[in-house]
């Protein structure tokens, strides 16, 4: 565990949104407009989100606008695809209301929160299987 | 790579010739659920419904049926191989032991569904524009 790894992080491995503590909330949280950008398609960054409050939008660039892929809702994790995979982003995340909040992890001390409780791995192969499912059944 | 004979115990090792399907659109998910590729190529196709099909690529290392395991449905995708393959099948609960056992498997399942989801994205454009 990295120095990054206090009692908070601890807290929120085991029990996940229901161990979300001020201090955590105000470390790696960050509050986002409506249409403001969280990750932008084509940077190289390797952070992990976890949605708080609000809701985003998932979309591709094509040529001068932007279509919609998927729908985030609070508690899903996004942008998690440039740890296991590559660091170039693939999409861009961007939220479509007011006050939508993110906890912001890098790369490291999320990978410890990862390793706690294997809730983890569930949480993100069940929400990648759900959004492979979706968009296959859509194309 | 991961070590397979340690982590694969449970699993069942199977040996499919070029072009035999290890599951079909439309199938309920059976015995075989899981596979995790050890050796060659399986094409992972995708019925589009303009009748067009998407081919991805899956080799050494990558997972195929996990989708359909996490969500209950029936197969969305085909699995057809196109070399000589050996791979490692289980059903859905000796998969489940499989990962609470092997760390390293949990990191190959998120890496294989992420460069398929990568794919899927390229080829997935809803008919919603947003102007930001």
């Amino acid at each position: 565990m990295t120095d990054d790894f206090d009692n908070d992080l601890i807290k929120f491995g085991f029990e996940g949104s229901k161990g979300i503590s001020d201090e955590l909330l105000e470390k790696y949280g960050k509050k986002y407009n409506k249409n403001q950008i969280i990750i932008n398609e084509g940077d190289a960054s390797d952070d992990v989100y976890i949605l708080y409050e609000g809701s985003c939008f998932v979309l591709k660039r094509v040529g001068e606008t932007y279509k919609v892929l998927n729908i985030i809702n609070p508690g899903e994790v996004f942008g998690e695809m440039a740890v296991f995979n590559e660091k170039i982003r693939s999409a861009t995340v961007a939220a479509s209301e007011d006050n939508t909040i993110c906890l912001k992890f890098p790369k490291d001390v999320f990978i410890n929160i990862f390793r706690i409780h294997p809730r983890w791995v569930d949480k993100i192969l069940g929400e990648m299987s759900e959004r492979i499912v979706e968009m296959v059944k859509k194309l | 790579m991961i070590n397979f004979e340690n982590v694969f115990q449970k699993g069942k090792f199977r040996k499919c010739e070029p072009g035999t399907k290890l599951f079909s659109t439309g199938e309920i998910v059976s015995e075989n659920a899981i596979s995790i590729i050890k050796t060659g190529q399986v094409d992972l196709v995708i019925p589009k419904k303009d009748g067009a099909k998407i081919s991805i690529p899956l080799g050494e290392g990558e997972l195929i049926g996990v989708p359909e395991v996490y969500t209950g449905s029936k197969r969305v995708t085909e699995a057809v191989c196109r070399s000589q393959v050996e791979c490692y099948s289980w059903n859905e609960s000796e998969f489940l032991e499989a990962l609470s056992i092997a760390w390293e498997l949990s990191l190959y399942t998120i890496r294989s569904l992420a460069s398929q989801l990568k794919i899927i994205n390229s080829e997935f454009v809803e008919k919603i524009h947003i102007n930001i």
